[in-house]
């Protein structure tokens, strides 16, 4: 049997393969951005309250 | 279906398989064992294995519950149905998980639709509108997509992914998310409200629900996964009427006595009574007795056939007139009607080549599309997107990339056209046939008895001056009687069907190889062939004979006085639907060529008749391969269609073998496709429906994969919302499965072309 075949080790290393991709695609992210062409929301999801009220 | 531990084959009935990366997942699991070669079929919920000695049926099971499943052997389906008191038959398996389903996705869908209006219509979200929704929300999400959830778990602890964890990672994603914004972010505050929208935008993660898309998806996922269910349930229908074509009782003779039992008690060698209107039990042959047999469920030909002492029936046909005592000659797992329902079983079991790529591509498809999600939600969160765009896109992309329409694309189309076909009596004998069918140019068609009836009739009656035509027929016929050789039988059924009062013989004698003779009223009458006349022949019957040998047909001399008192003409006729097919043949691009062991002049004629311009004739069953095997050199794709034991290495040599009889003779294992009805239009159907269910699976391959291809980058471009998402997905799959069923409506051409004619 294989380290590969184990199913925790399959598993470790498919999580951290992920991290990973997450690292390096958050980086290109923060390469390209900022995003800020729509900066108020005009659609889609929005709130119509007292935000500050909200935390607790 | 069979399990037979001897052949050391078994079919496994598999339980818990939600997508076709589970069948993949399963089926490697098996085939990693020594010795075994396994095909998990997803359409079917079953896994067909062959194994060595070493392995035992308990290590098969163990198997497939090492890869997160559970498996049972299935029981071989009994030679005869069980009879029980109960009217109606307990559920199957099958029928309980779908009734289990339907109930998982109504409730889900009503505590569903409230939560989506709410979501989509503003004015109408009161005060505390969200924590209705999360009440209603959370038992679909729990509950409802329990079977998504338990899958995935159950193949997370080994370590591997399937469509399940897309699903179940995505609802539970969007679901965590609204609780978290409702509990300690700003959505769970009085008065909140917001819109719904199909594209998403930036915003505050913390103040926005995404209840509607984890209740939606999970609903809409349920929709898909109860039609298909159903339609599988549905597509196996064919083979499950097949099954119950057979009789559940039988009267056997039994010391004279006419006794009443169960069909599984039946033994060859016994004899049975079949009255009028009844069911025959099992194949046989008719020892007493003549009635009409409607055989229209087996062949599909509506008119009844004759039978009489010595014809055999089959199993399943019903006595449609008189009272027949008949000797069985196969029961169980041995008669036709089970070979029938096993080879439809085994078509369906089976597995194109086409659909082991969608299964590898499957495969890796998940964990790719997990990174891809990952990676998405890593790089809008990195480009300042926010956390709802993030999200959004992630989750989005979680579950449009689920490709169960991908799976469900063969096996669909597969099970509903291999349905048809048996409705039709077509039997696919696996699907890689489909294949063949595409590229086949050229058909060779067997002459007697796939041409031609391969039963001898008068076509000619020529007397000697002075003689007069019905006495002539009357004499031969009378002597003839006497005669089981199909010539005899010929004249006979013309003399009756001219109605002719045959006069009394004696002193009848088979003249070995030559003909027959007998006295009639104290004169010798002779019937012989043109060789064998013990009298001279004249100039002008002596070319008539030659004449009709050259057409193909088999003149016998007719004598008595000392002196020829008429030839008749005796020759296989053609089918009549023979011609109007091989033109449809032509129509469909095939080339015909007629393939037989009979004289040139015999195969020339027949032809000529059907319009078939090449004619290899005068060949051997192993120069029917040679033959076969020269068209295939030059660069011909070859179907053989015939229907006896000399074709049966012709059947398994050409590229498509298409075997024409009942299902019971050695034609039929050696070929690809077996055609109950023994009519060349049969040929046609087969043809066109392999190519239409080809062209159906390759149709929902390019759908699904396309679907997949394109909405992917939409939904990482944040560009869909997760619950359109999941809709757009569900559509796929009902779009893939309607598409299959598409193939019920298959017509058979003859039906088309008699309409239209």
């Amino acid at each position: 049997m294989t380290a590969l075949s184990r199913p925790g080790v399959r598993i470790a290393g498919f999580v951290a393969g992920l991290a990973v991709v997450f690292g390096v695609l958050f980086g290109i992210g923060q390469a390209v951005g900022p995003w800020d062409d729509d900066p108020q929301p005009t659609h889609g999801h929005s709130t119509e309250h007292d935000q500050g009220g909200a935390h607790g | 279906m069979t399990q037979s531990i001897a052949d050391r084959e078994l079919d496994l009935e598999l339980i818990g398989m939600t997508c076709a990366s589970c069948a993949n997942r399963i089926e490697r699991k098996l085939n990693k064992l020594d010795g075994v070669t396994a095909t998990v079929n997803y359409a079917t919920e079953q896994a067909h294995v062959e194994y060595d000695d070493g392995v035992t049926p308990d290590s098969l099971v163990e198997a497939v519950r090492a890869a997160g499943y559970d498996a049972t052997p299935v029981v071989p389906p009994s030679p005869t149905p069980v009879v029980t008191d109960d009217e109606d038959p307990a559920p199957s398996r099958a029928e309980i998980e779908l009734a289990e389903l339907r109930q998982r996705l109504l409730v889900s869908a009503a505590l569903t639709i409230p939560v989506i209006v709410l979501a989509m219509v503003p004015a109408w979200q009161f005060t505390y509108w969200q924590w209705l929704s999360l009440t209603l929300a959370a038992p679909v999400v729990v509950w409802g997509a329990l079977p998504f959830h338990r899958a995935a778990l159950a193949t997370a602890r080994h370590g591997t992914t399937t469509m399940d964890t897309l699903i179940s990672i995505g609802t539970l994603a969007a679901f965590g998310w609204s609780i978290y914004a409702l509990f300690w972010g700003t959505a769970g505050i009085p008065g909140m409200t917001h819109g719904f929208d199909l594209i998403a935008s930036r915003g505050d993660g913390a103040g926005n629900i995404y209840l509607e898309a984890a209740a939606g998806v999970t609903t809409f996922l349920l929709a898909g996964r109860y039609f298909e269910k159903r339609s599988k349930l549905r597509a196996g229908d064919a083979l499950r009427a097949l099954a119950e074509v057979g009789a559940k009782d039988v009267t056997v003779l039994r010391d004279g006595r006419e006794v009443t039992v169960p069909i599984g008690e039946l033994q060859v060698g016994e004899r049975f009574v079949v009255r009028p209107g009844e069911k025959i039990a099992t194949d046989g042959v008719v020892v007493s007795g003549a009635s009409a047999v409607d055989q229209s469920m087996i062949t599909g030909e509506s008119i009844p056939v004759e039978v009489t002492e010595g014809d055999t029936v089959v199993g399943g046909t019903v006595n449609a007139q008189g009272r027949l005592e008949v000797e069985a000659k196969a029961v169980g797992s041995d008669t036709a009607l089970a070979h029938m329902a096993k080879m439809v079983a085994d078509a369906q079991a089976g597995k194109a080549q086409v659909q082991r790529l969608a299964d590898r591509v499957s495969s890796v498809f998940v964990p790719v599309v997990i990174a891809i999600a990952v990676g998405v939600l890593g790089f809008w969160l990195g480009v300042g997107g926010g956390i709802t765009v993030a999200l959004t896109a992630a989750v989005s992309v979680l579950v449009i990339a689920c490709p169960c329409a991908l799976g469900l694309a063969t096996p669909t189309a597969l099970m509903v056209g291999t349905g048809r076909g048996a409705q039709l009596g077509i039997l696919l004998k696996g699907p890689e046939v489909l294949e063949s069918t595409r590229r086949v140019d050229t058909v060779t068609l067997d002459k007697t008895g796939t041409v031609t009836t391969g039963e001898m009739s008068v076509t000619e009656v020529i007397a000697a001056d002075g003689v007069d035509e019905a006495d002539l027929l009357a004499r031969a016929a009378a002597v003839e009687a006497n005669s089981e050789h199909p010539i005899g039988k010929a004249v006979v059924r013309r003399a009756a069907d001219l109605g002719i009062e045959l006069p009394l013989t004696a002193e009848f004698r088979n003249l070995a190889g030559a003909g027959v003779t007998a006295f009639i009223d104290g004169l010798r009458v002779t019937v012989t062939g043109p060789r064998d006349v013990p009298v001279p022949l004249d100039e002008q019957m002596r070319k008539r004979i030659a004449e009709a040998s050259d057409a193909g047909a088999t003149p016998v001399v007719v004598t008595y006085l000392d002196a020829v008192a008429g030839v008749i003409v005796v020759s296989d006729t053609v089918k009549p639907t023979s011609a109007a097919a091989i033109a449809e043949l032509k129509r469909m691009g095939l080339r015909p060529v007629l393939l037989t062991g009979d004289n040139e002049g015999a195969a020339r004629h027949v032809a000529a008749q059907v319009g078939i311009d090449q004619v290899i004739a005068d060949v051997t069953p192993e120069g029917k391969v040679a033959a076969i095997a020269k068209l295939q050199e030059s660069g011909r794709v070859v179907a053989m269609v015939g229907d006896g034991v000399n074709d049966a290495a012709a059947l398994a040599s050409a590229d498509l073998g298409l075997a024409m009889g009942t299902g019971t003779d050695v034609a039929i294992e050696a070929g690809d496709l077996t055609l109950v009805s023994g009519d060349l239009w049969a040929v046609v159907d087969a043809i066109a429906l392999s190519r239409k269910t080809l062209a159906t699976i390759k149709g929902n391959l390019f759908w699904a994969f396309a679907y997949n291809v394109a909405a992917l980058p939409l939904a990482a471009a944040a560009l869909l919302n997760p619950m359109m998402a999941g809709l757009a997905m569900a559509l796929s799959s009902a779009f893939v499965v309607a598409n299959s069923l598409r193939l019920r409506g298959f017509r058979s051409k003859r039906s088309s072309m008699t309409k239209a004619g």
